[in-house]
């Protein structure tokens, strides 16, 4: 009779895992489309209860980066309570680069999302793959914000009707600069480089004198990833990058070979640290501001903080690989339309879960005109007085060049494209790795980047 | 007496809670993923069955064989070296005066109690190729040449991995051998005495052999410890540089999350529970007298 | 050998030595002067990274992790390892195997159905979505162990308290339990060693910050500060570090009697 009665609850127990087991492994549809069922129905009941209780909304941000972090900490935080005195914020910090990217993947897969979240392009596009973004159009459609934004392709539909992301707009400024020491130039006496053999030769004097000539963040192939493989094809031929943004070419086109052999080639010249593919974002720029490094290879995202940690400090454009390109014509910028704060689709209060995400953009822009004296497509009225000459020269500079291209990893990569670029890069970074190779494994990932 | 212990009842009040437990949460996740393992899938959706071309597409990549063979040396590294290193430290203890002894024991144990963060940030530390500890201490011997960039070197990074990782748990691992050692009968001791064997005889010839259980305990353990080894890797080079200090869970973890391919990491991990199988086969087979129980 | 048994344990001791010691220096001096006694001593990273990460919360949920564990799992695992070494059932190897199989699973692998799993459970934002799939995790090296421990154990404790009239379960809690503690602190050392340190589940699980342990605490700490200020990392350390080392001064002398009661090894 026990073993009767135990072999009954054995079985019950099997029959309910397996029940319980269709229904989350089935594929996502019934996933996505339960939460949002559920969404839908208790939106009522919040609003109804909206004076006697606060509402919970949860944020997930990055936690890696000084700008992202003053931005919360400072900016949203501080204005929430005016703003929304009715909603209490939880506030997630996802760490950065892989860990945020995975802690935000599984969250993607399990359909249980923050109310609203920052995210970058390849990571944003997994997860409107997934339909667990909020379509803000209706919210972003008549409001303020939609008004303020200065480039209206920000706050305007896709080609399905829908805007998933809201962001300030100050992304399409953000250029990658080399930067670098004029003292430490002037001691060496070598000066600041306009082509990649000048480049190259500044190096090998910088070297030999027992400096670090160029800090760039390795871990993860980093700086490689985010500008470097894309600037040194604009080095040589910008229409290439362009066309690689556009899915017209391919990585076998031999100006990519070209670029990734110059990246080799400051590799051997012992352009970069000891141990380069270990170094992570804090300590490069360690390096670079406490003079260990007389170049840092970074975006204009960090000019103000560059600024007051260096006096000495000065940017060119980056060096140009053929003498038919200008550097000072070229830009290579970062904006990507799916880059910014987005909403859950099974927000419990969706209206406040948009604004809340609009509310955020704002801030950032807040934060990059009076902390950083840059300015956004949002306007918020503040007029950035003070600009430095530095930053003065850089928005000139920008302003004026005319061919402008967006970064290919913010803007059209994928999830595994970028991994996949980011294992090769850190393997091109070892000295060891020929761009051959690296070109065979990116290219059939490349091929199905765009499915 | 065999009646009570025949009680179904209290056979499934004692038994039923654990299994219960085990059941939902470790080996029920299980039976999604080997399905998984069979689907195009990135994670949230499936995009179909394809049969066993994700196991095809593992088995042909050459980043999984490398996977594969770092996890094998750091299970060769911990096999051949740190556990007799381990065996030999107990030996020592053994014959230390008390004090000594007892400044050991109490000091052998502090990295195991810390957590990975703290002791693979310490390694990460002493490899710095430009003013970590041990090239510090290279370039002060005057062996400028072998002051390598240890972390992200092809050559080097796996090794300087699996010693950060063995050296926490060799202090842990030869107290328990001294545990073992302890528990022998002295009077073994004082027949070898007499026919005056000395402490290097003794040792092999009475107490490695009576610590055969404790060996094989610790053998599975680390053998296992090894074959899952993440953590460590995960912080001290997340893999790299490129591909090429992954172990076979980092892989699995960089292909599900990182490449946001779940159909292989699926694949990976079914291949990985088979391996791990495998082994624990092979010590039953050739190391074990008396059956391990798995 | 004794001097060379005396450098070893030193080594042991290094990563002691090394969080103090930049914990006291300033962001710079730790990359000029790594290893060496800070020339000029700063106290205030420790104020610092208390300031910057809420310990207080995150020590209370470590705690609450690593206690939730152990009870629930020398608890539940004891009986188990009990009911394998003494009951009759005709399906035991298989189930012995069954559970050994929790020793090769790693938890990375089962992350994303664990997540979904917790979320449907209702456990999702509490600490039992954590302890549970712990204890599971657990189970397996804690009921080998301890019934390797009851095999050992001479049956004739229990065939006296059978005589005396005691049921099956009273034989256990009263006479079973007691004897075995030595085996079950030893369990408890090792659970709260893997709980306490434990990083990946708790990272994607463990998503609010009410709920958040040390260790992830820690690193959201270091990523914050850029992972370049070495001397508040340091400070941050030494102060997550502390409990798990005072738990281990104080309890040195009965964890190693633990161990050497052979609880493990038999």
């Amino acid at each position: 009779m026990n073993r009767l009665s135990k072999l009954i609850v054995l079985a019950v127990t099997i029959v309910m895992l397996i029940s319980l087991f269709a229904c989350t492994a089935a594929p996502s549809t019934p996933d996505t489309s339960k939460p949002a069922d559920t969404g839908s129905s208790t939106a009522d009941k919040p609003a109804d209860q909206k004076p006697a209780e606060k509402v919970k909304i949860k944020f997930l941000s990055l936690s890696s980066d000084e700008n992202r972090n003053r931005i919360r900490e400072d900016y949203i935080k501080v204005n929430v309570g005016k703003e929304f005195p009715n909603v209490e914020v939880e506030y997630d910090l996802g760490g950065g680069g892989q860990d945020y990217a995975n802690k935000l993947k599984a969250y993607n897969a399990s359909g249980d999302m923050p109310d609203v979240w920052f995210s970058e392009q390849n990571l944003s596009t997994v997860v409107i793959a997934a339909g667990n973004a909020l379509d803000l159009y209706p919210y972003v459609k008549d409001s303020d914000f939609a008004r303020k934004i200065k480039m209206k392709d920000l706050v305007s539909p896709d080609k399905d009707g829908k805007l998933y992301c809201v962001q300030p707009g100050a992304d399409q400024y953000f250029t990658p600069r080399l930067w670098y020491h004029k003292d430490i130039f002037a001691q060496n006496n070598v000066e600041p480089p306009k082509t990649f053999d000048e480049l190259v030769s500044v190096c090998e004097t910088l070297k030999s004198s027992g400096i670090v000539p160029m800090s760039i963040v390795g871990k993860d192939g980093w700086t490689p990833n985010l500008h470097m493989v894309q600037t040194m094809i604009m080095a040589e031929d910008p229409q290439v990058a362009i066309d690689l943004v556009n899915n017209k070419t391919d990585f076998s086109n031999p100006v990519v070979k070209n670029a990734l052999g110059r990246i080799q080639k400051l590799v051997q010249v012992g352009a970069f640290a000891d141990g380069v593919t270990n170094i992570d974002y804090g300590p490069a720029m360690e390096m670079f501001t406490s003079n260990r490094s007389a170049m840092l290879a970074m975006f204009t995202w960090e000019l103000g903080n560059l600024e007051s940690a260096c006096p000495d400090l000065d940017f060119v454009p980056w060096p140009s690989a053929s003498a038919s390109v200008d550097p000072n014509n070229v830009i290579q910028y970062w904006g990507a339309p799916l880059s910014g704060y987005l909403a859950a689709a099974n927000s419990k209060n969706p209206e406040i879960a948009a604004k809340f995400a609009m509310f955020c953009a704002v801030q950032d822009a807040l934060y990059y005109n009076i902390e950083q004296k840059a300015p956004t497509m949002y306007d918020t009225g503040i007029e950035i007085e003070g600009v430095s000459p530095l930053m003065q020269k850089n928005l000139d500079q920008f302003d004026a060049a005319e061919i402008k291209v967006p970064s290919m990893w913010a803007a059209t990569f994928n999830a595994k494209m970028s991994a996949e670029f980011a294992t090769e890069n850190s393997k091109l970074l070892t000295g060891q790795y020929s761009p051959d190779d690296w070109i065979s494994v990116i290219n059939p990932v490349w091929a199905e980047n765009f499915d | 007496m065999n009646k009570l212990y025949g009680n179904k009842l209290a056979i499934f009040i004692f038994a039923f809670p654990a299994l219960l437990l085990f059941t939902v949460f470790v080996i029920y996740p299980i039976f999604p993923e080997v399905l998984i393992s069979f689907q195009k899938n990135d994670g949230f959706r499936n995009m179909g069955y394809v049969g066993l071309k994700n196991y095809i597409d593992v088995l042909k990549n050459d980043t999984f064989w490398r996977a594969n063979l770092n996890t094998f040396v750091i299970v060769l590294l911990s096999t051949f070296v740190a556990l007799p290193v381990s065996l030999i430290l107990a030996l020592v203890m053994d014959r230390l005066s008390e004090p000594i002894r007892r400044f050991f024991k109490a000091s052998s144990v502090l990295p195991a109690v810390l957590s990975v963060t703290v002791i693979a940030q310490m390694w990460i530390a002493i490899y710095e190729p430009m003013w970590g500890l041990l090239n510090s201490i290279l370039r002060a011997l005057g062996l400028d040449s072998l002051a390598l960039a240890w972390l992200a070197d092809s050559r080097t990074v796996v090794p300087a991995i699996a010693v950060a990782f063995l050296w926490q748990y060799l202090g842990l691992n030869a107290l328990l051998f001294y545990t073992g050692i302890k528990a022998i009968p002295k009077t073994y001791y004082e027949a070898a005495l007499i026919d005056g064997a000395g402490f290097i005889k003794s040792s092999i010839k009475i107490t490695i052999p009576l610590l055969q259980d404790v060996t094989k305990y610790l053998l599975v353990l680390s053998i296992l410890g090894c074959m899952a080894q993440f953590a460590h890797v995960r912080i001290m080079t997340a893999g790299g540089p490129g591909d090429i200090s992954r172990t076979v869970i980092y892989h699995l973890y960089y292909r599900a999350f990182s490449a946001s391919d779940f159909g292989q990491g699926c694949a990976i991990a079914i291949l990985f529970v088979i391996e791990c199988l495998v082994l624990t086969f092979l010590i039953n087979k050739f190391v074990a007298r008396e059956k391990i129980e798995f | 050998m004794n001097t060379l048994m005396i450098l070893m344990g030193i080594s042991f001791l290094f990563p002691m030595y090394w969080m103090l010691n930049i914990s006291f220096k300033t962001k710079s001096e730790v990359y000029n002067n790594p290893f060496g006694l800070p020339e000029q001593w700063v106290f205030n990273n420790y104020g610092d990274a208390l300031e910057k990460f809420n310990f207080p919360r995150y020590l209370a949920n470590s705690v609450i992790y690593s206690v939730g564990t152990i009870i629930i799992t020398v608890f539940f695992g004891s009986m188990l390892a009990y009911c394998f070494s003494r009951m009759d059932w005709k399906r035991k190897n298989l189930a012995l195997s069954y559970i050994s199989m929790g020793l090769i699973i790693p938890s990375q692998v089962v992350i994303i159905p664990l997540l979904i799993m917790t979320r449907d459970l209702g456990l999702k934002g509490t600490h039992m979505g954590l302890i549970l799939p712990y204890s599971a995790f657990a189970l397996s090296s804690c009921v080998l162990m301890l019934y390797a421990f009851f095999r050992s154990l001479p049956r004739e404790l229990e065939e006296a308290a059978c005589i005396d009239g005691c049921s099956i379960y009273q034989t256990y809690f009263r006479i079973i339990m007691p004897i075995i503690k030595p085996a079950i602190a030893t369990q408890c050392v090792l659970i709260f060693m893997n709980t306490y340190n434990e990083f990946f589940l708790a990272f994607i699980l463990g998503a609010e910050d009410k709920i958040r342990p040390l260790t992830v605490g820690l690193l959201n700490f270091f990523v914050s500060i850029g992972v370049s200020h070495w001397g508040q990392i340091g400070a941050a350390m030494i102060i997550t570090s502390l409990p798990t080392i005072l738990v281990y001064i104080i309890g040195n002398e009965q964890i190693e009697n633990a161990l050497t009661a052979g609880a493990i090894l038999k």
